[in-house]
């Protein structure tokens, strides 16, 4: 039986490769630094080494951790994902106008710019920008267009990166943190950004023993408010059951579920209950990245999704960072200890601006 | 390959320079004082509900927004439950985001500016608006987005995750105080179309039958039309007698398209 | 007051491009988020600017600005209490 592989993937994190980033996450490392940044009084997960601030360099730090010269062109689709894509264009132009800027801000201008930068050139580019959700929703198109056929490999590329334009939005709409993300915590009090890429080479073919598949996905709307989720969580349950449904399993086949948990009072609330009317009180161990490495924006969605297939094979949930006392009303299994699955197969849940929530599930095939 | 369930289209917008169109009420021009059409439509034309959130709409949510209205005004034959958006787009946010940096260097970042600076704003506003529940895509493209987001909306409903999907594609940009490089000054070819499709037929809709695949051709790459004078021409002949075939050849790909009255 | 209400309403629906509106439309002691005038958590963040902007009046956080938006008298109330402590 045919299965969606993930052939190869890579990521970017400010804990480093993605062999690095799964091994510190489960460890209990975190990315969290209060140095103050964009002169904003909140903390951040930044890069360590701000070179990779910067699409350019994601993508040829990208390109030499994975090997693209077997793929064949005509029938590879190319998948960029992103909320925001590079905008120095943009601050530039009203920030420093006498810099001159080298990166279009059109992001379809970005995806031509990063197959030339790789050397390959597909037979189709797609860019999909679906907010917070951009990386779940391309792992979607992914998996429909190879079932179909329609292409044998699907290359996904996946970047979001701090910048004054961004941070600055957030602060201004009462979303960071001041002291740290901590998902589902009594005291959580708002997000923390955060950076990084990814990049992930699809295919659909007969699966071997300790691949890593995607193994189904499904998106919805809350069809509620511009930024803030729904209150019931009917939404994100929505998406995940159509994932689940997509994927051929049931809720009781899960493992372990990475949230979305971005730690804002209102989205880890809305979470819980959509937990709660997936699972039942039959919950799966649940765990958030983002109060480790931060919210990665339409990137996460990626990058995340190519972490929880890393920790199928680990069979280890990571920690949830930031998390001491229980904060949502559902009792959903999160901890600051890292968590065994139940199986290797992980739900992973996105939410984006204006309502637009998307699931994937991966799983290691046995 | 195309073994897909039949799509049909229920209903049809646009918003352009030229006026308003729509398969409820066919075209409607513009006031003598909307010199700024299609930017500065206002609520009243397109949308009978009080809107108060309207006047603030950015121009890609105003626009998605007014052809979503005028397509749903023409069909309201779908569950907002099982019905999803998708939504093609030439230039995301971009003119918002200017304004938005232009609100940080002013010393007032706005909040609500900065919400509405993501390509994805429009599928919001629709989908609150008409609370449309289904699964949706946004796709960006300043060549050819509108093509791509109908054959997305035309595969969610053949593989059943929706039964029906309203497409809008839209080029929104306003003027702003400080000049982008890169993108062409053209702040006055601002337009939206929505497609209502569903996978069933229903008793006030067009019923037109949609087939649309494409063929990768990277040795093709001319850019004598633009994308909206191809919408712009399968519009009318919908309007004229609900018949459109075409080989359309944008941003590296040779488009088929048919439509068809049932 | 009864001055600063009206040029209230008119900042309000200026600032916030409020359509199918007008100062008139606008009740004084009605609720301005979620029910009466309909604002969502965003325009209240956009008004927080409004009052710094307008008024030189700062809020101490979110949840002192929900008793503050609750009524366009209270905002008015709120103008008037902090202008007189300079």
């Amino acid at each position: 039986m045919k299965r969606i592989v993930i052939e190869q993937s890579a990521i970017v994190t400010p804990l480093g490769s993605l062999s690095e980033t799964t091994s510190d996450l489960i460890e209990g490392a975190h990315a969290i630094s209060t140095d103050p940044l964009f002169e904003l009084p909140v903390p951040f997960a930044p890069f360590p080494d701000t070179r990779f601030r910067n699409l350019t360099e994601c993508a040829s730090y990208l390109e030499s951790q994975i090997d693209l010269t077997e793929i064949n062109n005509d029938s590879t689709i190319f998948i960029y994902c992103t909320a925001k894509g590079d905008i120095s264009a943009v601050e530039n132009s009203v920030l420093t106008p006498d810099v001159t800027t080298v990166i279009s801000p059109l992001l379809d201008k970005q995806a031509d710019m990063l197959c030339e930068l790789m050397n390959i050139q597909p037979a189709e580019k797609l860019v999909i920008s679906n907010a917070c959700a951009s990386g779940s929703v391309g792992i979607e198109i992914a998996v429909e267009l190879l079932r179909m056929e329609k292409y044998t490999h699907a290359l996904l590329f996946g970047f979001d990166c701090l910048s004054r334009f961004t941070a600055s939005g957030f602060y201004t709409l009462s979303a960071l943190s001041d002291t740290g993300a901590r998902p589902f915590d009594a005291e959580r009090n708002g997000l923390t950004m955060g950076e990084g890429a990814g990049i992930a080479l699809l295919s659909y073919r007969s699966a071997y023993e300790g691949d890593s598949i995607v193994r189904g996905a499904g998106s919805s709307n809350d069809a509620n408010h511009r930024t803030g989720p729904s209150r019931t969580g009917e939404g994100l349950f929505s998406a995940a059951q159509a994932a689940l449904r997509d994927a051929s399993c049931a809720p009781e086949s899960i493992g372990g579920v990475k949230c979305h948990g971005t730690a804002t009072p209102y989205n880890d609330a809305m979470e819980a209950k959509a937990l709660t009317l997936l699972f039942g009180d039959n919950y799966p161990p649940c765990s958030s990245l983002k109060g480790a490495i931060g919210h990665l924006s339409g990137a996460g969605s990626l990058v995340e999704v190519l972490i929880a297939a890393e920790c199928c094979k680990r069979n280890k949930l990571p920690p949830t960072i930031g998390y001491t006392t229980h904060g949502v009303d559902e009792p959903i299994p999160v901890s600051s200890k890292a968590q065994s699955l139940l199986t290797p197969r992980i739900l992973c849940l996105a939410a984006g601006f204006g309502g637009l929530n998307s699931a994937v599930v991966v799983e290691e095939y046995e | 390959m195309n073994n897909m369930a039949p799509v049909y289209i229920q209903s049809y917008s646009a918003l352009r320079k030229t006026g308003m169109y729509s398969s409820a009420k066919g075209h409607v021009s513009w006031h003598e004082d909307q010199s700024g059409a299609p930017l500065d439509v206002q609520r009243k034309q397109v949308y009978e509900k009080l809107h108060t959130g309207f006047g603030k709409l950015n121009a890609p949510d105003k626009l998605a927004f007014s052809a979503a209205a005028l397509a749903l005004a023409g069909c309201n034959e779908y569950n907002g439950n099982t019905t999803g958006i998708c939504v093609g787009t030439a230039y995301g946010s971009l003119s918002t985001d200017m304004r938005y940096m232009e609100s940080l260097v002013n010393g007032f970042p706005s909040p609500s500016c900065f919400a509405a600076t993501l390509p994805s704003s429009p599928v919001a506003e629709v989908a609150i608006q008409f609370k449309l529940k289904g699964p949706n895509r946004v796709i960006v493209n300043s060549v050819a987005s509108g093509f791509p987001a109908l054959e997305s909306a035309i595969r969610i409903l053949s593989a059943g995750k929706a039964e029906a999907m309203l497409t809008i594609v839209v080029n929104g940009l306003e003027p702003v105080d400080t000049q982008l490089p890169f993108i062409p000054v053209d702040t006055d070819n601002n337009y939206s179309y929505a497609f209502l499709l569903t996978v069933h037929h229903t008793e006030t809709g067009c019923n037109y039958n949609l087939s649309l695949t494409h063929e990768n051709n990277k040795q093709n790459n001319s850019r004598n039309r633009s994308e909206e004078s191809y919408f712009y021409n399968m519009l009318s002949a919908m309007m004229e007698n609900g018949t459109y075939s075409n080989t359309i050849n944008l941003d590296n790909k040779q488009y088929t398209i048919s439509i068809k009255k049932e | 007051m009864e001055q600063l209400i009206a040029d209230l309403k008119k900042q309000i629906i200026a600032t916030l491009k409020l359509s199918d509106i007008e100062p008139d439309d606008i009740d004084a002691d009605a609720p301005l988020i979620g029910e009466g005038l309909g604002l969502d958590s965003i325009d209240t963040l956009e008004l927080l600017v409004l009052l710094e902007k307008e008024y030189g009046v700062t809020v101490p956080d979110i949840n002192a600005g929900r008793k503050i938006f609750a009524s366009i008298r209270a905002m008015a109330e709120y103008i008037q209490q902090e202008q007189a402590k300079e």
